[in-house]
């Protein structure tokens, strides 16, 4: 009974995120526009770099680098409308479980920055990958580190920009606090994209190596950021 | 307002041990050679460097135990505590990475080098900053408490991938105690190296109780300061 | 002899740095702290002993 009743409260904070984004779309074009605007600045980055180098030793970093800093775009959005419009005072009072206020505003973070991460992929290999070697390992592949590694994004993030929203200099304290806490699962994420793009012997092990690090990581921050979000959203 | 006793006998038991240890290491523990017999001098920075890199790691176990007991109980002197054991934590790592960089400097021929062990320490020195940085951008004082000790207890989570890291992945950061063949220090080596870590372990006890007592100091003077101005 | 020289001699600046930074270090926190402790327990006395006066009188 109180399990259907979290399911539907989920539910319902997830619907009213999603139809708010489709009434709007400003989440996602605001990211998505963000990631081309770095791709423009890789070109600039890579610009006398030349022909004869092989893309694909960057790119694994390259779009991390973008997901980085465009997921922290989307998660100061997701907050700041939360702020702005009263809707977290509201949900506060309202007799919703606070750990389900934690997941659904997690999901719908998920959600958002996992649709521009692949909607961005093919423009970024459209961009910087034609009339080079193809992907060495399969490409769903890729689809798992975008997941492994968007779940640890957007379960800590989730839990600092509901901090950070209530701090001076919101977008920038995200940064200082975010990009350091994530280093270990983007350096995972990195050498697991690193493995898939460039193939060859002993690369799908180090890609598992890789993901096994990935998992352990989203585990342990996700566990602790649900443990700890009860505590930062009531203050 | 008592002083504490215990503070004061462990700032003079550290201060002794660590000057013990600084002549031990000059003057009794054997020097080192490298494989190919060149005296290996730079060798001496251990002595100092890996105590101050421990005591940092122990008492950063402080803001996350601190932040958590704050976080249960919402006494506000736990996040004093856990914000003064952050403090003293910088101060350790600070001084940790001024020592590592002198070392790798002469054993490595670079100032810095990207290393595992190097890197995730770096990444700790970053935590540590953005936790004082996330204090001063928090105004309510709640919440900024309630901040501080969620993002002290996210950031300890680095520490033991720091201290580990050298004996997961292949490092090239020396790892003395690693046990197995030989692992370990000769044992003149080994005191002085004890009696370093117990006086910097002592001296971080010290400073942490001397700055906690200078907090509460400040405390009461507020406190007096506002009884007057009525 | 020189093999000692000649090993400690370039790598001395970076020792003697290690260290001085060290002590430096901890002999400054320990200085400051005591400096700030003393100046508030001064401070302190003037106004405890200022509100006694106003108490009495």
């Amino acid at each position: 009974m109180a399990k259907s009743n979290s399911w539907r409260q989920f539910k319902a904070i997830l619907r009213k995120d999603l139809v708010m984004e489709l009434r709007t779309k400003e989440m996602v074009t605001s990211m998505g526009l963000y990631a081309l605007l770095t791709m423009v600045v890789y070109q600039i980055a890579l610009a006398e770099a030349g022909d004869s180098f092989d893309v694909r030793l960057v790119m694994p970093g390259l779009i991390w680098v973008a997901f980085i800093f465009m997921s922290m775009l989307g998660l100061n959005r997701s907050f700041v409308h939360e702020k702005d419009q009263g809707c977290i005072d509201a949900l506060l009072l309202s007799p919703v479980d606070r750990p389900v206020i934690f997941f659904a505003k997690f999901a719908g973070n998920l959600l958002f920055l996992l649709v521009v991460e692949v909607l961005s992929l093919p423009v970024f290999s459209f961009l910087f990958l034609q009339g080079r070697e193809g992907f060495g390992n399969p490409i769903w592949m890729i689809g798992v580190v975008l997941f492994g590694a968007s779940v640890g994004i957007s379960g800590v993030g989730t839990l600092l920009a509901t901090m950070t929203v209530n701090t001076k200099g919101k977008d920038v304290m995200l940064a200082v606090l975010f990009v350091p806490l994530m280093y270990p699962l983007l350096r995972a994420a990195v050498g697991a994209t690193f493995a898939a793009v460039i193939g060859g012997p002993g690369t799908v092990e180090t890609f598992w190596l890789f993901m096994a690090w990935v998992a352990g990581f989203d585990v342990i921050m996700v566990l602790v950021a649900y443990g700890l979000y009860e505590f930062v959203i009531g203050v | 307002m008592k002083r504490n006793p215990l503070a004061e006998i462990m700032l003079g038991l550290g201060g002794l041990l660590t000057t013990a240890a600084f002549f031990m290491a000059f003057f009794w523990a054997p020097g080192t050679v490298y494989p190919d017999g060149r005296i290996d001098f730079a060798q001496k920075i251990f002595y100092f460097h890996v105590p101050v890199a421990e005591a940092s790691f122990l008492v950063f176990i402080f803001t996350a135990y601190y932040g958590i007991k704050f976080l249960m109980t919402r006494k506000r002197i736990y996040d004093t505590k856990a914000r003064i054991a952050t403090e003293v934590t910088l101060f350790f790592v600070l001084l940790t990475m001024a020592t590592g960089i002198l070392w790798t400097r002469v054993e490595w021929g670079v100032w810095w080098l990207w290393e595992p062990r190097l890197t995730t320490y770096f990444i700790l020195t970053l935590l540590v900053i953005a936790y004082f940085v996330l204090r001063n951008s928090v105004e309510d004082e709640e919440k900024r408490a309630v901040y501080a000790s969620a993002f002290g207890i996210l950031a300890f989570i680095d520490a033991p991938i720091s201290f580990f890291i050298t004996r997961w992945l292949n490092s090239i950061h020396p790892v003395v105690f690693a046990g197995g063949e030989g692992s370990g220090l000769e044992t003149s080596m080994l005191i002085t190296f004890i009696v370093a870590q117990v006086g910097m372990l002592m001296l971080g006890y010290a400073f942490y109780q001397l700055r906690l007592r200078e907090e509460e100091l400040t405390e009461r003077l507020e406190a007096l300061k506002i009884e007057i101005g009525d | 002899m020189m093999d000692l020289y000649a090993a400690v001699i370039p790598q001395a600046p970076y020792i003697i740095g290690a260290y001085g930074l060290i002590w430096v270090g901890l002999l400054g926190f320990v200085f400051m702290v005591f400096n700030r402790i003393g100046r508030l327990e001064k401070e302190l006395r003037v106004l405890e002993e200022s509100v006694e006066r106003r108490v009495k009188s």
